[in-house]
């Protein structure tokens, strides 16, 4: 029913809700690559699960809905499975994907009424979830396949994967060594750290993919890799031999994966452009202090988790100027207006 | 005289800033009365409808608490050890949180007539606000000083506030959002702030006391 009638030029554009999920796949696939290069196969197993408990829980929801099942074509429900299979270690029992990416799906994101409108990222909420849940098959990861001499792919028939805790949760149970001591006695880490920096890279490849494709903007990843870096190394100064240096924190862990695939997410974070760096700024500034002083290795799912949390009083308190209006109205002053 | 002695002040002498510092980190994130120790649970579902209301709550709430928590401080090492009056610690706090409670009702009635009709019963209901009573009373228990016992109060106020402006910020967005019908209003509410205690566990072991 056109209530105008336009004439032409009609420009169009592509941006659809599923070509951005597709641009968001495509551009995890060099992460995801790299991952199963060196942590094994369980990668894709691990995708494979999430992804299609994921698209089950939508499906499902749709049927209890009484939706249509047309929903499931806009690749949302398998980006969230991507994003939360990539987090998973390798060698997580089936189950684990599988709980997980009901979770994300059925109390993450349809709970709070679907696409659009879900508060919390539902890849992290699972994450988060599954972490607190089963902490012992959540924290086990597969040594990169270098440090056994042969690659996965010539041993594939009964692989026996050696595991062990990644760099970080090294970091965390090295006691009273110091950094460099930390470094002589595990003769493990640099392969692990060649590897989950390679990984990072390639995470960062995607994500300035994403940036040229103007999906996500550059602030937003910027803020929070420098938070990292200056926060970091501001907390590091503080006792050199003991705490994670600054590299340590991109390194290893899922920061930049984070950086650019998580906190970007356009419905659990904040709006604007000066919210959006005041929700990086302060998801930085959370992960460098769990991973310092708190009791999980990397903190990133959790200071996400925390930081959706806070978005809407952040999107309250940053609305940014309306055109033609001097300053922006924000606040209690606001608030009041609508009485 | 034998009042000053009993009075913990004189056991832990030098306190430095750092160790307030963090009793007060402690009491706003790592030990959130709310999220954490789901204390105050009630005025948390019941205020959190409207964001004005809700920092108003905040605002009330954090001044009960700090004031309360000096107070059963004073009130239990004045009054009640000297007197060998101790099982009488219950009831003499919640005495001493209703009048509290009372006088900041006065001057929340006088100081902003509108803000006291948003809040409506949810104001005098601070007297039954659970927090209120367990931080005083776990106040006496860890034996604090009477500034770690103000620090305490003023810590658990702001974390209740930081929490339940948040919250009420998350849940005006939830009011617009297309929530399966089952779950419409308190259902998902409680979902959610299930979510953000899930949330709140990332701070687990940060700071030790």
């Amino acid at each position: 029913m056109p209530l105008l009638k336009l004439s032409s030029p009609h420009a169009h554009s592509q941006t659809s809700t599923r070509w951005i999920m597709q641009q968001v796949l495509l551009a995890c696939l060099p992460g995801i690559l790299l991952l199963s290069w060196h942590f094994g196969p369980g990668i894709l197993i691990n995708l494979l699960l999430t992804c299609s408990s994921a698209l089950l829980a939508e499906a499902l929801v749709c049927r209890l809905r009484r939706r249509s099942l047309a929903q499931l074509q806009d690749y949302s429900a398998l980006v969230t499975g991507v994003l939360l299979g990539v987090c998973l270690p390798a060698t997580a029992p089936w189950w684990i994907p599988v709980i997980g990416g009901l979770f994300a799906l059925l109390c993450g994101k349809h709970l709070f009424g679907g696409l659009g409108q879900n508060p919390f990222n539902p890849a992290m909420a699972a994450y988060a979830f599954l972490l607190i849940s089963f902490p012992v098959q959540m924290s086990i990861w597969p040594l990169p396949q270098a440090v056994e001499g042969t690659h996965w792919l010539h041993t594939l028939p009964g692989t026996d994967a050696l595991t062990g805790a990644t760099a970080l949760d090294a970091w965390r149970n090295k006691g009273l060594l110091m950094a460099d001591e930390f470094w002589q006695s595990d003769r493990l880490q640099p392969a692990m750290l060649q590897a989950t920096t390679s990984v990072a890279l390639a995470w960062l490849l995607g994500g300035l993919y994403l940036i040229a494709r103007r999906i996500i903007q550059w602030q937003l990843p910027l803020t929070f890799l420098l938070t990292l870096l200056v926060f970091g190394a501001l907390v590091w100064g503080l006792d050199t031999s003991h705490h994670i240096p600054p590299w340590l924190h991109l390194a290893a862990g899922s920061a930049v994966f984070a950086a650019f695939f998580i906190l970007t997410d356009p419905v659990s974070g904040a709006t604007s452009l000066k919210g959006k760096m005041v929700f990086a700024l302060g998801a930085g500034i959370l992960v460098i202090s769990i991973r310092t002083w708190g009791s999980y290795p990397d903190g990133v799912a959790f200071s996400v988790l925390l930081m959706n949390f806070a978005a809407p009083a952040i999107d309250y308190y940053t609305r940014p100027r309306v055109y033609g209006h001097d300053k922006a109205h924000s606040g209690m002053k606001s608030g009041g207006q609508h009485k | 005289m034998r009042l000053l002695i009993e009075s913990p002040d004189f056991r832990h002498p030098g306190r430095t800033m750092t160790e307030y510092f963090l009793l007060l980190i402690s009491t706003i994130l790592v030990n959130n009365f709310v999220l954490v120790q789901f204390l105050g649970l009630c005025p948390f579902m019941g205020v959190s409808n409207k964001l004005d209301s809700a920092l108003g709550m905040a605002l009330a709430t954090t001044f009960v608490l700090t004031l309360s928590s000096a107070l059963s401080h004073l009130v239990y090492h004045g009054l009640l050890l000297p007197l060998e009056l101790d099982y009488l610690r219950t009831i003499s706090f919640i005495i001493m949180i209703a009048a509290v409670v009372q006088f900041t009702e006065m001057v929340v009635h006088k100081t902003s007539p509108l803000l006291y009709q948003v809040l409506g019963i949810f104001l005098p209901l601070i007297t039954t606000n659970c927090a209120v009573l367990g931080v005083a009373l776990l106040s006496i228990n860890r034996e604090q000083t009477f500034v770690e016992a103000i620090l305490y109060g003023l810590g658990a106020g702001l974390g209740f506030a930081l929490v339940l402006v948040c919250f009420a910020a998350m849940r005006e967005r939830l009011a617009l959002a297309d929530v399966p019908l089952p779950f419409k209003g308190a259902a998902v509410a409680m979902i959610t702030a299930g979510l953000m205690s899930l949330a709140f566990m990332g701070f687990t072991g940060m700071v030790q006391l």
